[in-house]
Parts: structure tokens; C-alpha cells; sequence
């Protein structure tokens, strides 16, 4: 674990070092050198401003993840357990799923106006596909010998829900959040870029039209960072402890 | 106490293929306390009995009654092929689970803990416990609901026979405190001998009661194997006709219940 956990950092450190090698070597404002980019962040949190554009682009990744984790499994739970919801609705989530993430938020500001609600409309409508079809493969592969069981000791719907169907669903919850997560980071910017006037998207469009590439990377590590740190400070450890029963 | 009547019992694949006739004119009537054994061959429609007695399965031709002295809804212990014990739950969950409230019913599921040599290990998830242990498990569960009546779905199958027979015993000793009244479906005739007061005998399917029989063992002598093979021979003796007839014969050598 310990060798494991030393070569990523190797790993870490050789990339910043052939970043900074490059920097030196170009010379050029348009690849700034590390230490430049740790400056800016400095600076940007010192004047408050990082944590201003960080908190709303943060605020709307959680609140389109949690309407599209609770829309998209409803969707997808349903459609996995009837056989007619599924063959209705499977050409919809065929067209959704491939609807340029692009269209779906150029098209909800155009209808909807440049608000905060439809931009969080649009970064939910992108992921919900996605959840709702690694939902539906979980519900389809519930096994119907723990159902028989639950019908014939007389469970009742509230322990078969909470004992029988959610733990079976729980991996497939899992896998639906981390890969939501990721896609839903990188939409909310292009949504901010395009209609908001907060938020890290909004950011990197201001420094893209001032060509400040030091702006540009000061804003994105630092994201990139808080997102590292949802993924391995509480993700991980919580879907090792849902799996810890099998051993 | 039950009136089992099943006229008929159909069968579909899927819908391009026509009904198979699985169950034809079953009626079976259970004394309360009454252990019966369903024995016939695999795959002959056994389990389907089971299911429609459980209200698991209700498209067929017939009625299940309960008789007077039941309650409305007579409670269920179901004991199936498989364990079905929930991976996500420990031992004594898994067993408190069926239960409408564990806690009050705790000094219940510590006896039955005790009674499978289950205790030291009710903390265990069933991933690590043995197959044997298992369905211990899964017999302290049928039994903590304290059924009025009980369904045993080959429930031994698949364990080398040490352990069946030692799963057996149990099965006795824990009916000699809880007597309870069984459907229990095998395969097997030695092990029917040897837990039933009553064995029906199904054919290949569609299953039909081809013979019926008592097994006059006292309970308190059930692990009296020489009294138990006598009985068995005889009972194979008498049945093998039957199953010549109908041109098949149940696993008659214990040793080799798969």
C-alpha cells in the first residue's frame, strides 16, 4: 500500500516537473511554470474570489447530481422491473442519451431563460440518462429468490424495500454517482460558460477572452483538486463501507 | 387444518409456446402436526406445489383452505433449495428479519441460535459461514416465525450426506420442542422415510398421486437407523411398482442424493 501510494506521488511529481521543465524551455506567458499558477490560486483565495466562483459551481454540481441520481433512478428502477415501461420509454432514453450535452444547454436557455434553475436543469437532463440505464440494469438483475422469500415470511413492502431491493441496488447506485459525478463536473462548466455569471466556467471564459492561460489553470487545478477530494475523502470510503459485507 | 385442491396447474414458457399441464388433480388434506413428505422426480412439479400453498403462485385451477383453528393469516416458514439468506445481513439478522419486532422476540431467536449451533457465530455474514451452517440458518429463520405451517423445499440437497443427516436430526430435534406441521419436498426416499408420518408419491410430470403411504415410526425413534432401513426397504419395495409403471424411479440410494 505504502509502495502503491509512493509511486503515485512519483507519478505526481514527474508530471509537474516536465510541466515546469516545458514552461522554462518555452518561455512564453501562454505556458506559465507551476510556481506562477500556486501564485494566482494564493492570490484568488486571499481575495476571496476562488471561494466565491468554487462554492457556486460546487453548489450546482451537488444539486443537478442529487435531482438526476433521484430522477434518473426512479426512471431507471421502474423500467427495469415492467417489461412495458421499458419498451416505451427505451427509444426516449436511446434519443436522450445521444443528444449532444451542447444542444440540451443551448436549447434550455433559449425556452427557458438565462437563469440558475435552468442551468441546473440542463446539467441534470444530461446526466439522467445515464443513471437511469445503470439503474435499470440493476433492477433487472434483482434476484427473484430473495423476492419469493420476502412474499412467503410476509415482509411487507417497507423491510422488502430496505433489506431486499436497496442493498441489491446499492452497487448500482454506486457506480451511477462516481461516473455521474465526473460527467456532471465537466458539463457545469460549459453551462456557466455559456449563461452564468459565477461559478469556475464562468471564470475560465472571462480569463479565455484575456488569453490568461495562468487564470485559466489556476481555476481548473483548483477544481479538479475539490473534486479528487469528494472522490477520495467520501466516495470511496463510502462504497467500501457498503461493500464491506463481502469478504 | 389445509385442504390443498389443485385441479390443474398450466405452465407457459412464453407465449409462443402452448400450456404445458404441470400439476393434474392434486388433493392433499393435513392434519394439524402431521408431517408429509412429497417425493417423485425432479422437475415433476413439486416445487410449484409448494409455491401455490406459499400464495407465491396464484394462476391455477383449484383452492387452498384453511380450516378453523388457523388464524386468517396462517404464518409461513418456507425453507428453500437454496438458503436465501440475505449476504448483506449477519446471522442473527438474517433470522430476526421475518420477525415483526426482533428485539421483543430476542430470548426466541437466542433459543434457535443455541438449538443450530449457531451462536458463536451470529455476528458471521453468511458468505463465511459453510454451506451446512447455511442452512442451519436457514432453518432457525422457517422456524422463529413459529409457523403454523412449514414448507421444506428439498432443503438438504447438495450437502455431503454426513451432513444432511446430521441436518436431519436437527430437523427432528427442533419439531420434538416446536411440533409443527411439514410439507417437505425430496427426492430422496431414505430421507423421507426417515422425517415423514406420511409420504405421497408423485409421478413425472404432469405430477399425479400415484401412491401414498405411513410411516409408522414413532418420532422419538427416528434416529434408530435399522428400524428406519427396514421401513425404507419396505416402502421401496412397494413403490418401485409404481414408478416401473409410470416408467420411472425416484433416487432410491441415499448415498446418492446429488
Amino acid at each position: 500500500m505504502l509502495a502503491v501510494n509512493f509511486r503515485r506521488l512519483l507519478s505526481i511529481l514527474l508530471l509537474v516537473a516536465l510541466w515546469y521543465a516545458a514552461a522554462l524551455w518555452w518561455g512564453n506567458s501562454l505556458l506559465p511554470a507551476p510556481d506562477a499558477v500556486v501564485k494566482m490560486v494564493w492570490q484568488e483565495a486571499l481575495s476571496g474570489q476562488l471561494w466565491h466562483h468554487l462554492t457556486a459551481t460546487l453548489r450546482r454540481v451537488l444539486i443537478s447530481f442529487v435531482i438526476a441520481m433521484l430522477i434518473g433512478s426512479v426512471i431507471g428502477i421502474i423500467m427495469g422491473r415492467s417489461r412495458s415501461a421499458d419498451q416505451l420509454l427505451d427509444p426516449w432514453l436511446i434519443i436522450f442519451l445521444n443528444i449532444p450535452a451542447l444542444v440540451i444547454i443551448i436549447l434550455a436557455y433559449v425556452w427557458f431563460g438565462l437563469q440558475e434553475l435552468t442551468a441546473i436543469f440542463a446539467i441534470a437532463v444530461n446526466k439522467i440518462p445515464n443513471v437511469v440505464v445503470t439503474l435499470r440494469e440493476g433492477a433487472r438483475t434483482l434476484d427473484k429468490g430473495y423476492q419469493e422469500m420476502a412474499r412467503s415470511f410476509n415482509l411487507g413492502r417497507r423491510k422488502t424495500l430496505l433489506y431486499i431491493t436497496l442493498p441489491q441496488l446499492l452497487p448500482f447506485f454506486a457506480v451511477a454517482a462516481r461516473s455521474g459525478l465526473s460527467l456532471i463536473w465537466k458539463i457545469v462548466l460549459v453551462v456557466e460558460l455559456l449563461g452564468r455569471s459565477d461559478g469556475v466556467g464562468f471564470q475560465l471564459h472571462l480569463y479565455f477572452q484575456l488569453f490568461d492561460v495562468t487564470g485559466i489553470l489556476a481555476y481548473s487545478l483548483s477544481f479538479i483538486l475539490i473534486m479528487l477530494i469528494i472522490e477520495f475523502g467520501f466516495l470511496q470510503p463510502v462504497e467500501r463501507k457498503i461493500n464491506r459485507w463481502r469478504g | 387444518m389445509l385442504d390443498i385442491e389443485v385441479h390443474s396447474k398450466h405452465y407457459q414458457a412464453n407465449p409462443s409456446q402452448g400450456r404445458r399441464l404441470v400439476l393434474d388433480d392434486i388433493h392433499i388434506n393435513l392434519q394439524a402436526g402431521e408431517f408429509l413428505a412429497v417425493v417423485g422426480p425432479s422437475g415433476c412439479g413439486k416445487s410449484t406445489l409448494l409455491h401455490i400453498v406459499a400464495g407465491l403462485d396464484k394462476d391455477f385451477e383449484g383452492h387452498i383452505s384453511w380450516q378453523e383453528g388457523v388464524e386468517n393469516q396462517p404464518r409461513l416458514g418456507y425453507v428453500f433449495q437454496n438458503p436465501r439468506l440475505l449476504p448483506w445481513l449477519n446471522v442473527r439478522d438474517n433470522i430476526g428479519l421475518v420477525l415483526d419486532d426482533p428485539s421483543a422476540n430476542r430470548q426466541e431467536i437466542d433459543a434457535l441460535l443455541e438449538a443450530t449451533g449457531l451462536m458463536p457465530f451470529s455476528h458471521y455474514h453468511p458468505s463465511q459461514l459453510s454451506v451446512g451452517m447455511q442452512r442451519r440458518a436457514a432453518l432457525a429463520r422457517a422456524f422463529v416465525v413459529k409457523p403454523s405451517l412449514l414448507l421444506m423445499d428439498e432443503p438438504f440437497v447438495s450437502l455431503d450426506s454426513p451432513s444432511a443427516l446430521q441436518l436431519r436430526e436437527l430437523l427432528l430435534e427442533i419439531l420434538s420442542v416446536r411440533r409443527t406441521t411439514v410439507i417437505f419436498v425430496t427426492h430422496d426416499l431414505h430421507e423421507a422415510t426417515m422425517l415423514a408420518d406420511r409420504i405421497l408419491f408423485f409421478s413425472t410430470s404432469p405430477a399425479r398421486i400415484v401412491g401414498e403411504s405411513r410411516v409408522d415410526i414413532p418420532r422419538h425413534s427416528r434416529n434408530d437407523e435399522r428400524a428406519i432401513d427396514a421401513c425404507y426397504r419396505e416402502l421401496q419395495q412397494r413403490f418401485t411398482q409404481i414408478y416401473q409403471q409410470s416408467r420411472f424411479s425416484p433416487s432410491s440410494d441415499p448415498q446418492q442424493a446429488d
